[in-house]
């Protein structure tokens, strides 16, 4: 039979004591926290997934408020090109009164009325969200548009204004929310065809077409492209005046082209993934952009050719209606067919700033399902069930009872207390 | 035979359960020491005598006073001792290096290394704004604010292990100082013939503390001196006492004797616990941390450089933090000075965030070993929270089975006051017969005197 000392005893007892206190220390710690884990011995790996789940909710926070933001942009962008929609029809209702005959003496109060929308549209097209300019792209050293030295023409005051602002709406997608003053105002030239991919080296391939300047006046633009190596181009351009005298040429290095091998599509442009680029002289007035996206290099002849948008942009097409309605000089059909052009482009713009705000409502739905998900299993994770906490909290507290009764009633106890 | 002979054996008898009363109350006296040993008298015969050719019994007497005590508890228990005391002063140690990584929570690093990454993602929403600027260059400040208290916290426990260390070796010496001493006084009386139980206890319980601190090996010699060894080296004996101390090569911890010459091979009690996390554990955390805070470091800059500033006109080539090392984590003073020379744009027009979203993108990028650096981090705080946990559950169940060796020692050697009175019963009651007996005895003797009268 084991002999039991009285230090045996009193050890013992110490030893439950201690151990429930314990526990009921950790059981405290999580009520009065609500938490199950406080530290990361309390669950390593349950803490390494409270982390991640942490920082997933603070990125889709974050995700959310771009989203927001972005969408407060977004509507700025189609105020303004509704308000721009809203002058163009104006103008378009004034033109058409323009050719009855009865308002041939009005010819001036006409040209007035243009004036006033010209300078409206101007004004939407400098608008300013946030500090931010809606048309200049990523460009927002000033304003976007305005008039030239000598007052005659509107231009583009920036360098670049194609520039497009992207945001994250999830780890994976960028979401482009601007329209850029080159989509909305720009003339875009688009370079179609195909490229012979069994061309030798140094054959050049050669398309051109007429652009105009802010004024009108018409000049030709050469494009060549010249074979350096398999599948890669040198692409240089001259801009041509009426009297074939080069007024603009490619700057000191020409473009490098590379298509793909294998599938034939553009794969870089100077080793930029952008294959558009923006060809401006100020002191002609001539800005477009050149845009080569739907070039190829195919297994047959090389067929290339050039495209434009628009004659001319918006502005000037105005200023040259409303210069001429005050000269008594009534807007050509090519004129008019210019405005009625940009009509519809701004509402095909109207109509993808729309998609674009689509975007962001149904990924800002998605986010917050997911945020919720998210949160629903953080807190299966994190949070303590304080109704069976507090169930064993009072278990142990009555064990803790029982046990400082039973010390209480043994261990001041021994053969002493009956000699 | 000759009436004298009951007095003799009386008085015998008196003397022997005087000293068994003596040792009882020595044991009462004692029961709760927990390093003393009940004793126990040994009661045997005193020399028979023949006489008128039968052999006459001469009375009782004390043989010897025994200790109870059993070596192979003691041993068991001292290798649990030093198991234990290294776990525990271990999870005592990860405590405070958990304390400093308040994870999970807003103000864990985790956390800030999100919001640092997200205040990337915000500023790529409108990249020329002062006040998102402002909370990139805030977002970086919190958090080299907390790295920098995380590295200095751990350098603060090494530091603190160090002189802890340094104060467990005084402790150290002074007790094989004093294995020494007992050994000396144990080993003359056991010359002398007889067991000084008492001594015997002092030293066991010495020995059991230094079991507490490191690893040892006890063995004993002919005239029963304990020969200690520390973690391989000898410690002490009768004659001598070697006197240890704490050497830092290379930011790694080792105990040798004080001249050098030997190194301890510690291996457990909490003087491991304490040198093993100086040089190994914690240097582990803060180059884990150091390898997350690196490749952040490395990662931003390499970005951030590519970038145009929002100045006039724009630079490039900036790097966003000046560099990282040994838990300080400095931001660009042109930065700091100046929040336009954060550089977030690809073509140096003030709108375009792009930079910013790269950077962005850098915290679900796999940049170290395979992990995101915030994966890398929660990683860390795992590995800090598993070493706690694998450290308690050692020290929880060699607490138990400690619990069960001391159970075990005190059912052997612990006094049981309940024993003690039925043994004072039956030593008072012999002493009461004793006494007795000289009464009959001198009755006997008045009633043969009368017959002469």
């Amino acid at each position: 039979m084991k002999r039991i000392s009285d230090l045996s005893i009193s050890n013992s007892y110490l030893n439950n004591i201690n151990l429930l206190k314990n526990q009921l220390s950790t059981l405290n710690t999580q009520i009065s926290t609500g938490k199950k884990i406080n530290k990361p011995s309390d669950s390593p790996s349950g803490t390494s997934q409270i982390l991640r789940m942490n920082n997933q909710i603070s990125q889709m926070d974050t995700f959310t408020s771009n989203i927001q933001n972005g969408l407060a942009f977004v509507n700025e962008t189609s105020f303004a090109m509704e308000s721009i929609q809203s002058e163009v029809v104006n103008v378009l209702t004034s033109l058409t009164s323009v050719q009855n005959a009865a308002n041939d003496g009005n010819l001036s109060s006409f040209a007035d009325q243009i004036d006033l929308s010209l300078q409206s549209i101007l004004n939407f097209a400098n608008s300013e969200y946030d500090g931010k300019y809606i048309f200049s792209g990523t460009d927002q050293s000033g304003k976007p548009y305005g008039y030239t030295a000598d007052g005659k023409s509107v231009e583009v005051k920036l360098n670049d204004v194609s520039g497009e602002q992207s945001i994250r709406l999830s780890p994976n997608v960028l979401q482009k929310i601007n329209m850029t003053g080159q989509e909305v105002f720009g003339t875009i030239v688009k370079q179609d065809g195909n490229i012979d991919v069994n061309s030798n080296i140094n054959d050049v391939i050669s398309n051109q077409m007429n652009i105009y300047d802010a004024e009108g006046n018409q000049y030709t633009l050469n494009l060549n492209y010249t074979k350096t190596a398999a599948n890669t181009y040198s692409l240089s351009y001259d801009i041509l005046d009426s009297s074939n005298n080069s007024i603009y040429s490619t700057p000191p290095t020409a473009k490098t082209v590379v298509f793909d091998s294998t599938t034939g599509a553009m794969k870089s442009l100077d080793g930029s993934s952008s294959f558009s680029f923006n060809i401006n002289d100020s002191s002609k007035k001539i800005n477009f952009s050149l845009d080569l996206s739907s070039l190829e290099e195919k297994n047959s002849s090389s067929s290339v050719s050039l495209s434009a948008n628009q004659k001319n942009d918006i502005f000037n097409t105005l200023i040259l209606i409303r210069d001429n309605l005050k000269n008594g000089i009534k807007p050509t059909d090519e004129q008019v067919q210019i405005v009625k052009d940009f009509s519809a482009r701004i509402v095909n713009n109207l109509s993808a700033n729309g998609n674009i705000a689509n975007q962001l409502n149904d990924t800002s739905d998605l986010i917050t399902n997911q945020q919720t998900n998210v949160e629903v299993l953080l807190s299966q994770k994190q949070n303590v069930d304080i109704a069976k906490a507090v169930t064993q909290l009072q278990n142990m507290n009555y064990t803790l009872d029982m046990n400082y009764k039973l010390a209480s009633m043994f261990l001041p106890q021994s053969l002493l207390d009956y000699l | 035979m000759s009436l004298s002979r009951i007095f003799d054996i009386a008085r015998s008898s008196l003397a022997a359960y005087q000293g068994a009363l003596d040792v009882t109350s020595h044991n009462v006296a004692n029961a709760a020491n927990e390093n003393y040993s009940r004793q126990r008298v040994n009661l045997s015969t005193t020399n028979p005598q023949a006489l008128a050719g039968m052999i006459w019994g001469t009375g009782v007497k004390i043989d010897q006073i025994t200790r109870a005590r059993n070596q192979l508890t003691d041993t068991q228990i001292r290798n649990n001792n030093s198991t234990y005391n290294d776990s525990s002063q271990r999870s005592e140690i990860l405590s405070q290096v958990e304390s400093l990584f308040p994870e999970p929570s807003d103000m864990g690093i985790s956390s800030l290394i999100n919001s640092f990454f997200n205040s990337w993602n915000e500023l790529a929403v409108t990249p020329n704004s002062p006040t998102l600027r402002t909370n990139v260059v805030q977002a970086a400040q919190k958090l080299s604010s907390q790295v920098q208290t995380v590295y200095q916290g751990l350098d603060e426990i090494k530091s603190s292990l160090l002189e802890d260390a340094k104060s467990k070796v005084q402790t150290l010496n002074n007790l094989l100082k004093q294995v020494q001493t007992l050994n000396t006084q144990i080993s003359a009386s056991s010359i002398a013939g007889a067991e000084n139980n008492d001594l015997l206890d002092q030293r066991d319980a010495v020995i059991d503390q230094l079991s507490q601190m490191t690893n040892i090996s006890v063995s004993y010699n002919s005239s029963n001196a304990a020969i200690i060894s520390v973690g391989g080296v000898f410690a002490a004996d009768q004659n001598v006492s070697v006197e240890f101390k704490i050497s830092s090569t290379n930011d790694n911890l080792t105990l040798t004797t004080s001249d050098g010459s030997n190194v301890a091979n510690v291996q457990g009690g909490e003087l491991y616990a304490e040198l093993d996390s100086y040089s190994t554990t914690i240097n582990k955390y803060q180059n884990n941390l150091n390898d997350v805070m690196n490749t952040l470091v490395d990662a931003v800059n390499s970005v951030h450089s590519t970038g145009y500033t929002n100045t006039n006109p724009p630079e490039t080539g900036i790097d966003f933090f000046d560099g990282y090392q040994n838990g300080i984590l400095k931001i660009n003073d042109k930065i700091l000075s100046d929040n336009n020379n954060i550089a977030v744009s690809a073509d140096g027009t003030g709108g375009n965030g792009d930079i910013a979203l790269k950077i962005a993108d850098l915290n679900s990028q796999k940049l170290l070993n395979g992990s995101t650096i915030a994966d890398s981090y929660s990683n860390l705080v795992s590995n800090i929270g598993n070493d706690k946990v694998s450290a308690d559950q050692v020290a929880n169940s060699t607490q138990l089975i400690l619990q069960q060796l001391q159970d075990q020692k005190n059912s052997y050697s612990g006094v049981s006051v309940d024993e003690e009175m039925t043994n004072v019963i039956t030593y008072q009651r012999s002493y009461d017969a004793s006494a007795k007996l000289i009464t009959v005895a001198d009755q006997m003797l008045q009633t043969v005197l009368n017959l002469v009268q």
